[in-house]
């Protein structure tokens, strides 16, 4: 009978440590499950729009506020400031990764989860305006805007996605693109940077492609074709020079055209006929172009602006050689390169677009902007910080920002943000890859991605 | 029974059914659910009932890549499971810190970090600047077209997946070989099995669950890999590692087609489920 008893009281024991254990268990998940995807740095102040008495202004970007330089540093001051303008407002920022949050984003205003305030890729700023997410500046902090501070802002970074009377965005972390190269091997091999055509680049990167005193095979021309992570390459820039543009006048893709065709010849040929650029390239990425430029395995590289800080800090030759220049002229055309960047916008669903706009009016304000230049090391978005941050930007360390903001003038162009162009980037490498590694003939090779282009973006 | 004690075992089950219908059955039927629309950006224009599946059904470069992708995950398999019941056997002979250490070793890959681990074999294999081409260098011979070449690149592709996975089914393997009685192997010993025959006709079948659980998770673990490949080739040199998780990745989150994405990601599912269950059906599951 005791036995009995004992076993009873056993079982209810156990029921009840189950139990406990059961909904312990329920609750940590429950707790778990309304986690936010990035790292907030507040986290722990409940409700999206309202924490007690105060707001909250959600903020999707990639950079983090926590970071102790930079442009992450910078952003940490933007909301820092503006918290101290808005008592009522606090400003929440949550770090995604860069390369699926505008798909994030755009699922979120299905869902209404959107946030007020979001950096959307450049790429994709015609996708957003076309589909209605974004505010027009012009409905919020734009309205009371005199014309001086439009004109101190205008440039063609600016104007990208605007109407007449409408600006989506705010445009950060400007990358002008173009050729970034090494002056201390071109002063090694005597040659003058000024180049007036591709074939003064191409004979340069002929001599500048050796065997280095480490015995390390150095190339002339550097590029990433891999369809991981591509970027800037010939093909590319070929067609920003000629039409300014990746897509005709009905948002057709425009490379399967005879300028399509001989840069695409031109890019197999710098492989095999120049030997300025290694068969190694067809597997690499961009990053991997970056990293074996930092190596020394490079003497120019299509790259952007935003990159050189990077290269600098990270180079084992002497950092102030690192330069940046336009793209040579071709056909009679001057090279033009692509100005892009990240996109801050509001989103139109926004119960707080006022504070939003407001947010983003912080981060283009002087002060700001200032610090974009010396602790972002961002091209200057309004014309009166060139001035503000002159001894910064005539230091040797920053010749590259000089050089950025003289190609922003004169051989930069923006998007074309009236057709849908997601995945161009990707179409124009594979195109190199149908051709070089699968053996299509080019002409082949551009219509194949071309069809895919227009058939996918339904322009 | 009382009616409480009935309900118990439901509550206890309750939370992993809770999470489980969360994080797996949810997004199932939404993913089915996005299939059956026009769904670009998340915005659900149109129903086309089964339209996006006629599309990738019948898209040339789908059907290439799950070629692609079973070929690859194939190879890796019975490669690792090969080496995984060497490396088993060879390990079963040690005992103490010597077998832990080992056992340690093998897991590694397994327990590591899949970009870490891809991103370190493909700065081994990096052409101009690698580890690989360096010690060829020094020997004196031609360095070597790793990545760039397509034969060459499905070759590493293999070797790396084949890297990651080999650990795991070892250590299953593993514990099929000490879970065999000592009497069973040395009963065979006695009536005169050689080694070839106690592996054949005692061992082998006696591990047969280990190897086919191992085989079910690893030709799952392959087929859905997402992150080796993308970091390792990125589905090049032109379309040469290009496996059909790619393709998905692609689809959704570069060209935000999430319909036809999600089509491709059914397909996927439907395949790998039919294959375990051929595999369960084809060795009678038993303990």
């Amino acid at each position: 009978m005791k036995k009995l008893n004992q076993m009873k009281s056993l079982k209810k024991m156990k029921k009840l440590a189950a139990f406990i254990l059961a909904l312990a268990m329920t609750v940590v998940m429950a707790g778990c499950g309304g986690g936010n995807q990035g790292n907030d740095d507040k986290a722990d102040d409940g409700g999206k729009k309202e924490g007690g008495e105060k707001k909250e202004l959600l903020v999707w970007t990639f950079l983090n506020p926590n970071d102790e330089s930079g442009r992450g540093y910078v952003l940490g001051k933007a909301k820092e400031l503006y918290e101290s303008q808005h008592e009522g407002v606090t400003v929440r920022i949550e770090s995604l990764e860069w390369d699926t949050m505008t798909a994030k984003f755009f699922a979120a205003t299905q869902t209404g989860e959107a946030p007020d305030v979001i950096w959307v890729n450049g790429l994709n700023l015609g996708e957003a305006i076309q589909l209605g997410v974004v505010e027009p500046f012009e409905n919020l902090f734009m309205k009371d805007w005199t014309d001086e501070q439009f004109q101190d802002l205008d440039d063609v970074r600016f104007e990208y996605g605007a109407t007449d009377d409408a600006h989506y965005q705010l445009h950060l972390s400007t990358n002008v693109y173009g050729i970034v190269y090494r002056a201390d091997l071109f002063k090694q091999f005597e040659i003058d940077p000024n180049f007036e055509s591709w074939d003064d680049l191409i004979a340069a990167a002929q001599k500048l492609t050796y065997v280095n005193e480490d015995g390390m095979q150095v190339y002339g021309l550097g590029v990433g074709y891999s369809e991981k992570s591509a970027d800037s390459n010939y093909l590319r820039a070929q067609l920003f020079t000629q039409y300014g543009d990746v897509v005709d006048e009905n948002g057709q893709a425009n490379w399967n055209g005879d300028v399509g065709q001989a840069a695409l010849q031109m890019q197999i040929d710098m492989i095999d006929k120049y030997g300025i650029t290694p068969q190694s390239a067809v597997s690499a990425t961009s990053e991997e172009m970056y990293a074996d430029f930092i190596a020394g395995k490079y003497a120019m590289v299509f790259g952007g602006s935003v990159r050189i800080p990077t290269i600098k800090s990270q180079c084992a030759y002497d950092p102030d050689s690192v330069k940046l220049m336009a793209y040579p002229s071709s056909n009679g055309k001057e090279g033009k390169g692509l100005a892009a960047g990240w996109n801050v916008c509001v989103y139109s669903g926004s119960e707080m677009k006022e504070e939003a706009g407001e947010f983003i009016e912080t981060l283009c304000c002087p002060e700001i902007d200032k610090l974009w230049v010396e602790e972002g090391g961002q091209i200057p978005l309004l014309k009166s910080t060139v001035d503000a941050c002159s001894e910064f930007l005539s230091s040797p360390d920053n010749e590259y920002l000089k050089t950025a903001m003289e190609m922003l003038e004169n051989n930069a162009v923006a998007y074309n943000s009236e057709y849908v162009i997601s995945g161009y980037v990707t179409d124009l490498v594979k195109a190199m890859q149908l051709a070089y590694v699968e053996g299509k003939s080019v002409e082949e090779a551009l219509d194949t991605t071309a069809k895919e282009f227009n058939e996918r973006n339904g322009n | 029974m009382k009616k409480s004690d009935k309900m118990f075992p439901y509550l206890l089950l309750a939370p992993s059914a809770l999470v489980i219908l969360f994080v797996l059955i949810a997004p199932l039927g939404y993913s089915v659910y996005c299939s059956l629309y026009q769904c670009t950006y998340m915005r659900f224009t149109k129903f086309v009932g089964l339209d996006n599946f006629i599309k990738v059904l019948t898209n040339s470069d789908y059907l290439k890549a799950f070629g692609r992708t079973f070929y690859i995950s194939a190879v890796s398999l019975v490669i690792a499971l090969v080496l995984a019941v060497m490396f088993a056997l060879w390990i079963n002979k040690y005992s103490g810190i010597v077998a832990y250490a080992i056992q340690l070793l093998v897991l590694i890959p397994w327990v590591t970090s899949q970009v870490v681990g891809t991103l370190l074999w493909k700065w081994i294999f990096s052409e101009d600047l690698g580890v690989l081409n360096y010690l060829v260098k020094q020997v004196g011979l031609a360095p070597l077209k790793v990545l760039s070449d397509p034969k060459t690149a499905v070759g590493v592709l293999i070797f790396v997946m084949t890297w990651r996975i080999i650990g795991y089914a070892m250590v299953q393997i593993l514990a099929g070989l000490k879970s065999i009685p000592k009497s069973v192997e040395e009963a065979a010993i006695i009536d005169g099995a050689g080694k070839w025959q106690l592996l054949r006709f005692v061992r082998l079948p006696m591990i047969k669950t280990p190897l086919l659980i191992s085989t079910i998770i690893l030709t799952l673990s392959n087929i859905n890999n997402l992150t080796v490949p993308l970091s390792l080739t990125g589905g090049g040199p032109g379309t040469a590692t290009n496996v059909i998780t790619i393709s998905v990745y692609r689809l959704g989150f570069e060209n935000y087609q999430f319909g036809t994405s999600s089509a491709l990601s059914i397909v996927l599912f439907v395949v790998t489920l039919a294959l375990s269950i051929g595999y369960v059906k084809a060795v009678k599951y038993e303990v």
